[in-house]
């Protein structure tokens, strides 16, 4: 009994250091802001490419009436787009939406204007929900787990702001939890999201499995980027393909937690979603995969891509601290 | 919360967090997880009964996660495969049809000389693989797929879709005396996997054939639904479902509708989704 308490004893002291590490270890925030910069312009563009088609779909006249929507979605989401009853007042709500979104891209009063993106954002999510694909709960997943660390500390206005007040610029700098935390949210989600489009592939869809599926993605008229049909007479590449798709998101959503398969992962799913893009000409959905498999780039390796020189150039040099390997 | 570690505050890291900030932290972790993944095993195609009940029943669960749109199983099918549609399956389980396909809106706009002009609209064509294209394939794919359902919900969908583009239009006068049709009609496009039983060279022959065929021919289309829209004497819009998920325009051999006759051939589609 004794061994069998000790044992328990261990292990439950053993997890909750490992519990403590993964979630509250201090960590530098030059991975966040770099998924700040990437999420904030997707954001922007999708927020952004209403402002064609405002009236058309958010006037007086518009095609998502609160009502019908209501009924059709099934559910009542909040937006503040649904108390816009006339042209001008949709125009304002998208206006200011675009320049809170903007503010964050560029770093501007970061911790206020992260959850007035997320807000922005969600209200023309939630409007549109029936129009909405696959990149936008992506990106709203991202916009919601940069509300929580400092994604403004470096590589943005506010770090160029701070300059006059150096004591203040070195404690935004400092590595910390939050930074943690947050680039630890987006790292388990996105590696659940991998392994539930894994699941997908293999949940007794049979195209994926019988190496067809990107034929179909091929075949289709006006979505692929680049015309492929010159694959037909290539059958073992399009099953090659369509398996190496499917493994892809396996390994990504298993392996991106090892540290040496983590480089080449991500090296590979740059290509991977280069392609998919052509592919299925879902360019903002393949960019936010992408952006998402960025948090698991550690700030070393930031500092190593770009060099230090380089980046300290534009807008905020690098804290000297030591950095904790993630 | 067992004990931690906790590393000593140094010059070079921002203070760490207390044990209850810790426990709280975590407990809100748990939480948020357990919400989470709930929704997505709910929203799969087998959830349990376990899953429905706690999806179901769990105060704050689903009113959280349509609040942070994560109420989805994040399957993102690239082929718009749809798990939960058994019609997507042909009798004999080989043969797949995607739900979302491309879709052409072609409306019969009366003019104020008593004549009609036949437009697709948008009349400005969006580019390819933008975003406004694919949001309004997912918008019509809807209406489609609900019409196929017998859903009610696709003719509201209709009427406002019909009364923006008699907006745009402006046909609203020239409706008082004829009204305006809309057609929503899906584009159809037969399967073009190379037929073991067929040499190389009649396969190649049948695509040729088939990416031959232009895409606005009216023999490529098959009507879905159609609405009848006017205005009123008081300027007020009225709209009328003319027919719904109608076969007629479809050609010989063409894929129907999903309750329909099963196609020789299965179609292929262009994606809805982003």
């Amino acid at each position: 009994v004794s061994g069998s308490t000790g044992y328990i004893s261990r292990a439950s002291a053993r997890f909750a250091a490992a519990w403590n590490e993964f979630w509250f270890a201090p960590s530098d925030p030059l991975p966040l802001a770099v998924l700040r910069i990437g999420v904030g312009l997707l954001a922007t563009y999708i927020v952004g490419s209403y402002g064609f088609e405002l009236l058309r779909y958010f006037g007086p006249n518009g095609m998502l009436p609160v009502e019908t929507i209501k009924d059709v979605s099934g559910t009542t989401r909040f937006s503040f787009l649904d108390y816009a009853s006339d042209a001008a007042s949709v125009y304002v709500v998208f206006g200011v939406s675009m320049a809170v979104l903007l503010a964050f891209t560029a770093g501007l009063w970061t911790r206020v204007t992260s959850i007035l993106s997320l807000v922005a954002y969600l209200t023309f999510f939630h409007r549109a929900l029936i129009l909405t694909g696959w990149v936008e709960p992506v990106v709203a997943m991202l916009l919601l787990y940069l509300c929580v660390g400092p994604s403004g500390a470096v590589l943005s206005v506010d770090a160029w702001l701070r300059k006059k007040n150096p004591d203040a610029d070195r404690k935004a700098r400092l590595p910390s939890y939050q930074a943690t935390l947050s680039l630890r949210l987006i790292q388990v989600h996105t590696a659940i999201i991998y392994f539930m489009m894994f699941s997908g592939k293999s949940h007794g869809n049979f195209v994926w499995w019988n190496g067809n599926a990107v034929w179909w993605l091929i075949a289709r008229p006006g979505a692929t980027l680049i015309d492929l049909r010159w694959l037909y007479d290539w059958p073992y590449v399009i099953n090659f393909w369509t398996t190496a798709i499917v493994f892809f998101e396996l390994a990504f959503s298993l392996l991106i937690w090892n540290r040496t398969a983590r480089p080449l992962l991500i090296v590979v799913s740059a290509v991977m979603w280069t392609l998919t893009a052509l592919l299925t000409g879902l360019v903002p959905f393949c960019t936010a995969m992408f952006v998402a498999g960025l948090a698991f780039v550690s700030a070393e390796q930031w500092r190593s891509l770009f060099g230090k020189d380089g980046v300290a150039a534009g807008s905020a040099s690098w804290p000297a601290v030591p950095v904790v390997e993630r | 919360m067992p004990p931690a570690q906790r590393p000593p505050p140094t010059p070079h890291t921002a203070p760490p967090p207390s044990e209850g900030t810790r426990g709280l932290i975590t407990f809100l972790l748990f939480i948020h997880f357990f919400f989470l993944l709930v929704g997505i095993k709910a929203h799969t195609g087998s959830p349990s009964a376990l899953d429905q009940d706690l999806a179901n029943k769990v105060p704050g669960l689903n009113p959280y996660l349509d609040l942070l749109a994560m109420n989805t199983d994040y399957m993102f099918d690239l082929t718009d495969y749809d798990i939960n549609n058994p019609n997507q399956f042909s009798d004999d389980g080989t043969q797949f049809r995607p739900v979302a396909t491309d879709f052409v809106v072609e409306v019969d706009v009366p003019q104020a000389d008593g004549s009609i002009q036949t437009i697709n609209w948008p009349v400005h064509p969006y580019a390819k693989a933008s975003i406004g294209r694919i949001r309004l394939n997912r918008l019509i794919s809807q209406l489609v797929v609900q019409s196929e359902l017998d859903n009610e919900n696709a003719e509201k969908l209709a009427f406002v879709v019909a009364k923006r583009i008699m907006a745009e239009t402006q046909c609203g006068e020239a409706s008082k005396r004829q009204p305006m049709t809309v057609r929503f009609r899906r584009r159809l496009l037969q399967i073009l996997l190379p037929d073991p039983t067929l040499t190389p060279e009649e396969n190649k022959r049948i695509l040729a054939e088939e990416y031959a065929r232009d895409p606005l021919s009216p023999d490529y289309l098959q009507t879905s639904f159609e609405v009848l829209a006017f205005l009123t004497a008081d300027n007020e819009f009225q709209a009328t479902t003319k027919k719904a998920a109608s076969n007629t325009a479809a050609p010989a051999g063409a894929p129907t509708s999903p309750t329909g006759p099963k196609p020789t051939a299965t179609p292929s589609g262009t994606g809805a989704s982003s």
